[in-house]
């Protein structure tokens, strides 16, 4: 939600009317992952997010955007994208029991031309400098 | 003779460039799905809706442009030369600018902060507006340009008023001249996208224009965002074809 002028201070805000709201198209990452969200809260409770839902954006930008812009009063993103607002955006915390588990993976590609220079770059990401820097992006680690 | 062939040769190469990617469009769509996607609801609605708004920027601009243009075309002042620019620099503008500028002016963060228009049908409807009156004031103001100025005094000296010139000498004589931009104005407003999307989001039946289903169609649709394509091909091809011919567009003839 925007850090200024907050209408949404609860999940629970969402079900009321006239809230307005922008959350990814469903065949984005984001928008599927939100589904998956209000899914979990039950049909009904889904139903009444649903029906606030003024834009569907083609990517997590779009959603960033409208917020800071203050053209919805809530949306969906990722912890992440709050972070890199610096503050124009707050998080609500989201139960633990209907948060998604949105994981990232890293590996080295089998026959790569550089095997000993990328698992020092995968190496750096989990531990050290990129570890550090995921960290204070907002990312946390298994 | 050499000369003529390279021109021959430079047309083949533009016709073909041009329009190798517009028949791929429908080679990849069977006739049955382009049928098919119109019984889409969401298709239909972005139809609909795209028709609607597109219709509505046309005439605010035709009504405010060609009065406008007039009075560029035909009065000589101080600035016209900026004047002119201001008006064609959304021509030359990214859809994105396009989208952030309109944001900074009217969003509900803007210069005129409003709520009336971020993510409503009326903020389509001015996106729309804002790149496509560029396309026809400056053709309006070309054609008036061209309309005989003698034409012009004669209708004064025979008793009309300015406003009776204007309407029924300089508008019948540069009628081709409006069409065709009327016609590119048209094709513009039914292809935004960028400044639709930032400006206005993208939900169905509201702010969703065609340019929006298609492009959400893409990642798990992509025949459906072909045959969609394939209809705003068709329309905006009838649309150009229907408003040159109304305006009596000489290219079109035979020579």
């Amino acid at each position: 939600v925007p850090a200024d002028d907050a209408k949404v201070t609860a999940l629970e805000d969402l079900y009321r009317p006239g809230i307005k709201l922008a959350i990814g198209s469903e065949d984005v990452p984001v928008g599927s992952y939100t589904r998956e969200v209000l899914a979990k809260l039950g049909a009904a409770n889904a139903k009444k997010v649903l029906a606030n839902v003024r834009s569907n954006e083609p990517d997590v930008k779009g959603v960033v955007g409208k917020l800071t812009q203050g053209a919805v009063d809530a949306g969906f993103v990722y912890v992440t994208d709050v972070e890199a607002t610096k503050g124009a955006l707050t998080a609500i915390e989201l139960p633990a029991d209907i948060s998604p588990e949105v994981a990232y993976g890293v590996a080295v590609v089998k026959g790569a031309k550089h095997p000993e220079a990328a698992q020092k770059f995968v190496d750096g990401l989990l531990d050290g400098a990129g570890h550090d820097a995921l960290e204070a992006a907002g990312f946390s680690f298994p | 003779m050499a000369f003529r062939a390279a021109t021959a040769a430079a047309l083949a190469a533009a016709l073909a460039f041009l329009t190798v990617p517009i028949v791929a469009v429908f080679a990849n769509t069977s006739p049955g799905k382009l049928v098919d996607s119109l019984g889409d609801g969401a298709a239909r609605d972005a139809l609909w809706l795209s028709l609607q708004t597109s219709l509505a920027a046309l005439a605010i601009i035709v009504v405010v442009g060609t009065p406008a243009a007039y009075a560029l075309a035909t009065r000589a002042f101080r600035g016209r030369a900026l004047v002119l620019t201001l008006i064609e620099l959304p021509l030359v503008l990214p859809p994105a600018v396009a989208g952030i500028a309109l944001l900074a002016a009217l969003g509900p963060k803007g210069l005129f902060p409003t709520d009336a228009l971020v993510l409503q049908t009326a903020g389509v409807v001015v996106a729309l507006t804002f790149v496509a009156a560029p396309f026809y004031v400056r053709q309006a103001i070309a054609a008036f340009a061209a309309v005989d100025a003698n034409l012009l005094r004669a209708s004064r000296t025979l008793g009309a008023g300015e406003a009776a010139t204007f309407a029924r000498v300089a508008i019948p004589t540069a009628r081709p001249g409006l069409a065709a931009g009327l016609a590119l104005a048209w094709g513009r407003a039914l292809g935004e996208f960028g400044a639709t999307l930032m400006f206005a989001g993208s939900f169905r039946g509201i702010t969703q224009t065609v340019p929006l289903a298609i492009y959400d169609r893409f990642s798990d649709d992509f025949p459906g965002a072909l045959a969609l394509s394939a209809v705003l091909v068709c329309v905006s091809a009838a649309l150009l074809l229907t408003v040159k011919l109304a305006g009596g567009d000489r290219e079109l003839a035979l020579r």
